[in-house]
């Protein structure tokens, strides 16, 4: 078994009150351990806080309770150079040409070398050679997920956030983007923290799946995945493995989610 | 067919038909053509200025004016919007005084202006100069908060400092909106800059229609206030509305 690279104890993310609204609690007492090279997805109703889990691994948030070490190192609201973060909705500048925004992440940290040529390998690698000079409105919503693929394995971080990054794709660009993103881990030897509400896509992609309950969210169970690798997103469904495992997951998952329905149904209803 | 053509000239019908009543208003004695003056009159006079080149040198000297004052509003807008941003505590602290500014008809100052520095160039300067700096100051104070949080979270985690994301993405975000903040301020750029000739000049389209008025002359008037709209119009469709349209596909929302 590797060596474990993030390590959360106790973590609790709690916001102030504020205006009349009582304090928040968005996650509390997170305990995990995710190994190097490891490709953990975290499942959990809608408002569960993996969001707000994502953020204080980065480095953009800070926990509130607890503690949070990646490689033996505090993280506490401080940016760490190793780490790349792929959000829900687009965040390419739009007033920058393809090429500029892949080559954009090695001027922030004035890194040696042919920015333009790296660059233009990687556009290559997630099949957009040809379309550097073009600007992000002009691709469509799956090539800018490329687009930001690149520019965060161009600058090579050693641990990879995701949150929802394909949620907003049609099924069958996002099946393609999620089997090139296996392909990519494998190759590049990354440690993954994939959060989705799909858990469909969770088990296809992972091998640890991470159940957080309805809000505030906490750890309820994690799952090994034991499906065996490389895979391919479009037949492992049919694996009879894939349809225990799911089985065996979403019974742990549907009462939160039902119990998150209820709670956003009441904030709706008094 | 002939709705598409009506659609297209109709306009022009309501521009001809305005001009239609003004000159019917003073043949048939409904107004008094010795203080609205007459269409052709105007339309003669516009002629005979732009014939002779006599209205270049005011057209010039409005337009300096205006020009100057336009650069440095804008610019100190950008430079102070930029501070109040980063400096949130120094932004609430002159709040009061910013709210003052954009509320009070800043029109009213131009006889301070002229009081203060004189006759010449530099009363208008600083008239539109404050003008365009408080229209900058606010649009673009309100942009660079609609900046996308996921955008400026993104540039972060792939390492940008203050300066490399004020460079790379509060600038060219903020462009956008300073564009904008410039087709409005440009009317209101000349408004200034005129009512300051009003109150004091020796050249300039202000000075022209204050002649006008002292010595009874409507047509000095219209004609000086026809050159003014033109060159407003010019500027917003030939170099402002253009820039807008280019920058429109950056808008990040």
């Amino acid at each position: 078994m590797s060596d474990t690279l993030i390590a959360l104890r106790d973590v609790a993310r709690r916001y102030p009150a504020q205006g009349g609204r009582p304090t928040f609690t968005a996650v509390q007492d997170i305990t995990l351990d995710i190994a190097e090279g490891s490709f953990v997805a975290v499942v959990g109703p809608s408002g569960c806080g993996k969001s707000t889990l994502l953020n204080m691994i980065a480095g953009l948030d800070a926990p509130s309770e607890g503690r949070i070490t990646v490689a033996r190192e505090i993280v506490a609201g401080r940016l760490r150079d190793d780490v790349g973060y792929l959000f829900q909705k687009d965040a390419l500048l739009p007033w920058k040409t393809v090429q500029a925004n892949v080559e954009l992440p090695l001027v922030f940290r004035r890194m040696p070398g042919d920015h333009g040529r790296i660059a233009r390998e990687w556009l290559a690698r997630v099949g957009l050679a040809g379309f550097e000079g073009n600007f992000p409105h002009q691709l469509s919503g799956g090539m800018r997920k490329r687009v930001a693929l690149a520019a965060t394995f161009v600058y090579g971080p050693r641990i990879l956030l995701m949150d929802e990054p394909f949620s907003a794709l049609d099924v069958q660009t996002r099946n393609m983007m999620e089997n090139e993103l296996l392909d990519l881990w494998q190759q590049n030897n990354k440690t993954v923290v994939f959060v989705t509400h799909d858990l469909e896509e969770a088990i296809a992609l992972a091998d640890h799946v991470v159940v957080l309950t309805a809000n505030p969210g906490r750890v309820k169970k994690q799952f090994r995945v034991t499906l065996d690798r490389p895979r391919n997103v479009n037949d492992i469904r049919f694996d009879d493995r894939f349809r225990d495992l799911h089985a065996e997951i979403w019974e742990a998952l549907r009462e939160e989610v039902a119990r998150s329905y209820a709670l956003q149904r009441q904030l709706v209803h008094g | 067919m002939a709705r598409r053509w009506l659609g297209a000239a109709s306009p022009f019908l309501v521009v001809a038909t305005l001009l239609l009543a003004w000159d019917g208003a003073t043949r048939f004695g409904l107004a008094d053509p010795r203080y609205l003056s007459r269409p052709w009159v105007v339309a003669a006079l516009i002629w005979e200025w732009t014939r002779s080149g006599y209205i270049l040198p005011h057209v010039a000297a409005t337009f300096v004016e205006v020009g100057l004052g336009y650069v440095c509003g804008t610019v100190a807008g950008m430079a102070v919007a930029f501070l109040f941003f980063f400096r949130p505590r120094l932004a609430e602290l002159c709040d009061p005084l910013v709210v003052l500014l954009n509320a009070a008809p800043r029109a009213i100052l131009a006889p301070f202006a002229v009081l203060m520095f004189g006759i010449d160039l530099a009363s208008k300067v600083m008239l539109v100069t404050l003008v365009v700096f408080t229209i900058t100051l606010l649009s673009l104070s309100a942009g660079l908060k609609e900046v996308d949080r996921t955008i400026v979270d993104n540039a972060r985690v792939m390492g940008a400092g203050t300066s490399d994301l004020t460079r790379h993405v509060y600038l060219p975000a903020a462009l956008v909106w300073v564009v904008s903040a410039m087709r409005i301020s440009i009317g209101q750029a000349f408004t200034a800059a005129i009512v300051c000739e009003l109150l004091g000049a020796t050249k300039g389209l202000g000075w022209i229609v204050a002649a006008g008025q002292s010595a009874v002359k409507p047509d000095w008037i219209m004609a000086g206030l026809f050159f003014a709209a033109v060159i407003v119009v010019l500027i917003d469709v030939a170099i402002l509305a253009p820039l807008e349209r280019r920058g429109s596909h950056w808008r990040v929302f």
